[in-house]
């Protein structure tokens, strides 16, 4: 199985890149870290993509910003964002949970929409982005929602994260020697653990227990209206191992020589069927403004 | 606080972030004596590194006074850029020195854009092994190095390389060198283009170099270690380093503490842990870590001794901020 380099070349040629623009928002004294994609194509919609878990952060970043300047190249101003507290955004980690994680999305769903020209918002959500997504489009919040790898609940999302930190452990002589369901204790406790570089506390487990993904019952539609659309994406192996580091390698071929790791694979499948359920859905959601 | 930056650099647009408590606006055909701190981060990872590292190290320079910044290098993080399929691929470019000339510029760039006396240029990992290429200008204003965890080795790889920079002739091997001898001592139109005058002689002239800088370092090497340097070796960064340390940089090397890394880097013929006065290096070991060097208390123990190490080295007092 052959897989290149993306073909940037398209991008580079309509100056997508070039437009692109880092910056920060003020939320609560904190900055808020973002990057703006926007399109010189006629505008089709704003999407807002919200990113996964502090650690799952670096390893998905690459894939997302090829995604978000595919998005680009087809008509729709991206914009992707760190919460507070992760990555560029500045705040203390410990200081955040999945309650502040939500309010920074509505912050930045705010500033993209309140731009000009008017345009569909899409929320789009990566990990524990789609789980906070799920909520807040419940809310009201956006007008199209899709969702990517959504864990079933923040518990269960913290809960696989663990492993980091047991496999950590088990590097280490010297280290302890933990279960997960001890460090969970430890939380319960109101101990703080680390994991990855970012102390989790007893809030955080605490907060996590009031999130579950497809929980909340899609509101009834106004009468006259159908419903905003929302789609939780089946991704392809590749995909999902790429975006959620689900499963093996699926280019590796058997006895082809030392086991590679995907950096920048390929992944213009899966990127032309979610971009063709986003028009679709584009023009489903101008259908019910205008209703 | 925290500007994001985006400048056009090397003919990449590189997306960074500065740290400073006040931003002074960029000044041009002055010079103060402010000294700046450039962290670079490795392959894939985003500039605020695994587990926010790089960002909170930066946090702690900016309390401290010290302007800090952070780059994306092409194609990683924000930066626009074609990089490999492959981690490994990107990995081995990287540590070839894909990143040099971009660097260079980029270290050019901040200094006088941003007005400063000169950088500290750190990194983590193979960002480690790109900070110390920052030496290879041989620029005045590269006034220190912070080297977290440097990577020795290079990747190897099933694929031919992709590097944007050629990288250039190196001698990893006894086996090796003897094997480019023997093809062309036994080549007649080897010999043939010589006593015409048509020879290569660059080829000839980086052979030999390399064959005596070979056989200079095993010279040296006696008594100190037996064995030969292992195959993998990345010359082309120990050389880097040796010039860092004839140069007399001030060098910070801060590593894991673990039997197992303390072999490694013995194996390429380093002492960790042991500091060299006379060529300004200090290198500091973190027991009961990981090489992400974020558990155990590592994250916080990496930011106060680049701190110290920073504060005592570059003091703030001779700055005029």
């Amino acid at each position: 199985m052959v897989n290149s380099p993306p073909n940037d070349s398209s991008m580079k040629q309509s100056g997508h890149e070039q437009l692109e623009q880092a910056d920060y928002l003020s939320v609560d004294r904190e900055q808020l870290y973002y990057v703006l994609h926007p399109t010189t194509l006629p505008l089709r919609g704003r999407v807002l993509l919200a990113g996964p878990f502090a650690s799952e952060r670096p390893h998905r970043y690459i894939p997302l910003v090829r995604w978000s300047r595919y998005l680009a190249n087809q008509g729709f101003e991206v914009m992707r964002f760190d919460h507070r507290g992760v990555g560029e955004s500045t705040g203390r980690f410990e200081d955040y949970g999945f309650q502040s994680w939500s309010d920074d999305i509505r912050h930045c769903a705010n500033w993209l929409q309140s731009r000009s020209p008017a345009a569909p918002l899409i929320l789009h959500g990566l990990g524990l982005g789609a789980l906070l997504g799920d909520r807040l489009f419940e809310q009201g919040l956006a007008d199209i929602f899709l969702a990517w790898l959504p864990p079933k609940s923040a518990r269960e999302m913290l809960y696989e994260q663990l492993k980091l930190k047991m496999s950590n452990n088990y590097t280490l002589p010297s280290s302890e020697r933990k279960t997960r369901d001890q460090y969970v204790a430890d939380l319960e406790r109101g101990e703080i653990v680390e994991v990855e570089g970012h102390n989790w506390t007893p809030r955080l487990w605490a907060e996590a227990a009031e999130y579950a993904f497809g929980e909340n019952n899609p509101s009834d539609p106004s009468p006259g209206t159908s419903p905003r659309p929302r789609h939780t994406a089946e991704l392809d192996a590749l995909a999902t191992h790429t975006f959620g580091g689900v499963g093996p390698n699926p280019l590796r071929v058997p006895g082809s020589g030392p086991a590679m790791r995907l950096v920048n694979p390929d992944l213009s499948q899966s990127f032309d069927t979610a971009s063709a359920w986003l028009n679709e859905a584009v023009s489903k959601a101008g259908g019910n403004r205008n209703a | 606080m925290r500007k994001a930056l985006q400048l056009d650099i090397a003919g990449h647009r590189l997306f960074g972030t500065l740290h400073d408590r006040a931003p002074l606006p960029p000044q041009s055909g002055t010079t103060s004596e402010r000294i700046g701190v450039l962290l670079m981060s490795f392959g894939q990872q985003p500039r605020s590194w695994v587990g926010d590292l790089g960002s909170s190290i930066a946090d702690r320079l900016e309390e401290q006074g010290y302007p800090t910044f952070r780059f994306d290098m092409p194609g990683l993080g924000d930066s626009p850029g074609d990089i490999p399929v492959h981690l490994e691929e990107l990995w081995r470019d990287i540590l070839s020195g894909a990143h040099e000339v971009a660097l260079h510029a980029l270290c050019e760039d901040l200094v006088r854009r941003f007005s400063l006396k000169g950088l500290v240029v750190g990194g983590f990992c193979g960002g480690a092994v790109t900070a110390l290429y920052a030496i290879n200008s041989r620029s005045p204003q590269i006034l220190g190095l912070v080297l977290l965890e440097p990577e020795i080795a290079l990747v190897r790889t099933s694929s031919p390389s992709t590097a944007a920079t050629p990288a250039p002739l190196t001698v990893d091997s006894t086996l090796e060198v003897l094997d480019i001898l023997k093809t062309r001592i036994c080549s007649l139109e080897s010999w043939r283009r010589l006593l015409k005058g048509n020879s290569d002689l660059k080829f000839w002239g980086k052979l030999w170099y390399g064959l005596l800088d070979f056989t200079m370092r095993k010279l040296s090497n006696i008594g100190r270690r037996k064995k030969l340097l292992p195959p993998e070796t990345n010359h082309r960064m120990l050389n880097a380093w040796l010039l860092a340390r004839r140069l007399r940089i001030p060098t910070l090397v801060v590593s894991v503490g673990t039997p197992n890394r303390s072999k490694y880097y013995q194996a390429y013929g380093l002492q960790p842990g042991v500091a060299d006065l006379k060529s300004a290096l200090q290198w500091i070991e973190i027991p009961n870590t990981t090489h992400a060097m974020l558990t155990g208390g590592a994250k916080e123990a990496v930011g106060k001794y680049t701190e110290a190490w920073i504060s005592e080295n570059f003091p703030l007092g001779t700055s005029k901020r």
